[in-house]
């Protein structure tokens, strides 16, 4: 099963990327949902947690190089906000939902479809099915009981 | 969900008058022209069908001086968050404020599946009990500090000091790793499903830790758990108490009068909870009035006329709502005071969003929490 994700990506390196992709025939899984914004700074932690709210698994932001804002001096707006809702996601515990922010130079398509992918394993491959993972909490529970008794 | 004949029945809403008292006391309708407790009241009864559509059913701030002043007690503020309620039922979406951002971490809060990791702000000092059967209440202060970081309120601190209070009481408390969200702000914005969620979701988490008792020093949970859980939930059987009237308290701040050397002015800001709706308006200013040194002074509005903070539950703040907080302000301005304290986490927030947004007359003024300036003057008298 693939894991849900809404990409946020800017109107211009970050949709080049996901353009250069489509035009070369590149596949990614159809669990990827893609939201286009005018930059990456008019992004706010509400909309990532609400992507959470509505059930995506992770969040992928997609924006232009440090230098290459076409909107003048890159404001650090998107940090302080990623900050922000990766705090909320952390305070609800590991099972809530993943953040990752790219940014990549404008028409790589290739690099877009590896970072994806990356992002997808990541979410996907180290979660245990949640019985094994209670039992093995429950295995170190009762090793530091036996080791404070 | 119940009929709106019903709610007219419980909220007392048939003996309103059109008296007016209600719009010349209430902060909203100071401001907002077309915004009137009265008149809502009068549209839902003359056009029920209408009402769900109208956009002022969300100015209300939720402060309760209209229900103060009303001959009749009729109680709008339920009767609006019912209109919210039912208004949402048909599709309507507010207009959350941060981004939305309160009103997703309480749904996702709500989950069954969320196993939280909400306890890292603990300091090592303040040890918790967890075999005790009485449960320290924190609601969503953690969350809050992630959010209002870059107006540098730090919710927790308001936690850190109450529980500081309860251990040199003697009194020895539990804080839960699973406990949510009280759910205060999304019934006043008219989320009942949220609610539901939230308040099953923290029951059972009382059940399942043993809970007898819980003690809350946030105004908006010690509501929510007191008044609203009884009424919505029928499994509700814990004892809730404001660590106000936790006697034990009272009697530690007692010990802490000896050497009042410094002089500090400063002014209580009544929040609504507290004041208008439990009328607790002497318990906070006696503890406030027990630390070495501090001259408590009022500010023109207190007590039961007190001015709302501005902004309720996390959605439509806007010009309005700053007019009030600019108020409030100058109001806490214009007493010489250097601190406005306050004992709410919320009424901390806004205010300070008002105090940094823009110039206003009180900039100077240090918006602190109250159990934290106990918990601080506590730790001085240990020191000496």
């Amino acid at each position: 099963m693939n894991a849900g994700i809404v990409v946020f990506t800017c109107n211009w390196d970050g949709w080049s990327c996901i353009d250069a992709a489509s035009s070369a025939g590149m596949k990614y899984p159809a669990s990827v949902n893609i939201i286009k914004l005018t930059c990456l700074s008019s992004l706010n932690a509400g909309s990532m947690l609400k992507a959470f709210e509505l059930g995506a698994d992770g969040v992928l932001l997609l924006g232009c190089l440090q230098r290459q804002c076409r909107y003048g001096q890159f404001s650090g707006n998107i940090e302080v906000e990623i900050t922000k809702a990766r705090d909320i996601l952390n305070l609800l515990g590991a099972r809530s939902g993943k953040i990752k922010l790219s940014k990549l130079a404008a028409f790589d398509g290739k690099g877009f479809v590896e970072q994806l992918q990356a992002f997808i394993n990541e979410l996907t491959a180290p979660t245990l099915p949640v019985k094994i993972q209670t039992s093995i909490e429950k295995i170190h529970m009762t090793e530091r009981k036996i080791i404070k008794g | 969900m119940a009929e709106l004949k019903d709610i007219i029945r419980q909220t007392k809403a048939q003996f309103c008058l059109d008296c007016g008292k209600c719009t010349a006391v209430c902060p909203v309708s100071r401001f907002d022209a077309k915004f009137s407790p009265r008149l809502i009241v009068r549209k839902a009864l003359r056009h029920p069908d209408k009402i769900y559509a109208d956009e002022n059913i969300w100015s209300c701030i939720g402060c309760n001086m209209c229900t103060v002043r009303c001959n009749y007690n009729v109680s709008y503020v339920d009767f609006i968050r019912y209109l919210r309620m039912k208004s949402r039922e048909n599709g309507t979406e507010p207009v959350f404020s941060h981004a939305g951002v309160p009103e997703s971490f309480m749904h996702l809060m709500a989950r069954k599946e969320t196993k939280q990791n909400r306890l890292g702000w603990i300091p090592d000092d303040v040890g918790i009990d967890t075999s005790s059967g009485t449960a320290f209440f924190v609601g969503c202060a953690p969350y809050f500090d992630a959010i209002f970081q870059d107006i540098g309120v730090r919710a927790t601190d308001s936690s850190i000091g109450a529980m500081r209070l309860l251990k040199a009481a003697g009194i020895s408390c539990n804080v839960l790793a699973d406990e949510r969200c009280c759910g205060h702000d999304l019934i006043l914005s008219g989320d009942l499903s949220g609610f539901l969620d939230l308040g099953h979701a923290n029951i059972e988490e009382f059940t399942n830790r043993g809970i007898k008792k819980i003690i809350v020093s946030c105004p908006e949970c010690y509501y929510t758990l007191k008044v609203d859980y009884p009424r919505y939930f029928n499994d509700w059987n814990f004892e809730v108490c404001h660590i106000t009237e936790v006697p034990e308290i009272s009697q530690i701040s007692r010990h802490t009068d000896a050497n009042g050397s410094v002089k500090r002015k400063v002014t209580y800001h009544d929040s609504c909870k507290l004041g208008r709706y439990f009328k607790m308006y002497d318990g906070p200013r006696n503890l406030l009035n027990s630390i070495a040194g501090v001259e408590l002074v009022e500010m023109e509005n207190n007590r039961e006329n007190a001015v709302c903070c501005g902004a309720s539950p996390w959605m439509y703040c806007g010009s309005i709502n700053k007019q009030v907080q600019d108020e409030r302000l100058r109001q806490a301005g214009s007493t010489g005071a250097e601190m406005m304290v306050t004992s709410c986490p919320k009424c901390q927030i806004h205010l300070t969003c008002a105090q940094k947004s823009h110039d206003n007359a009180a900039e100077d003024i240090r918006i602190v929490d109250m159990y934290h300036l106990l918990s601080q003057s506590l730790a001085r008298k240990e020191k000496d």
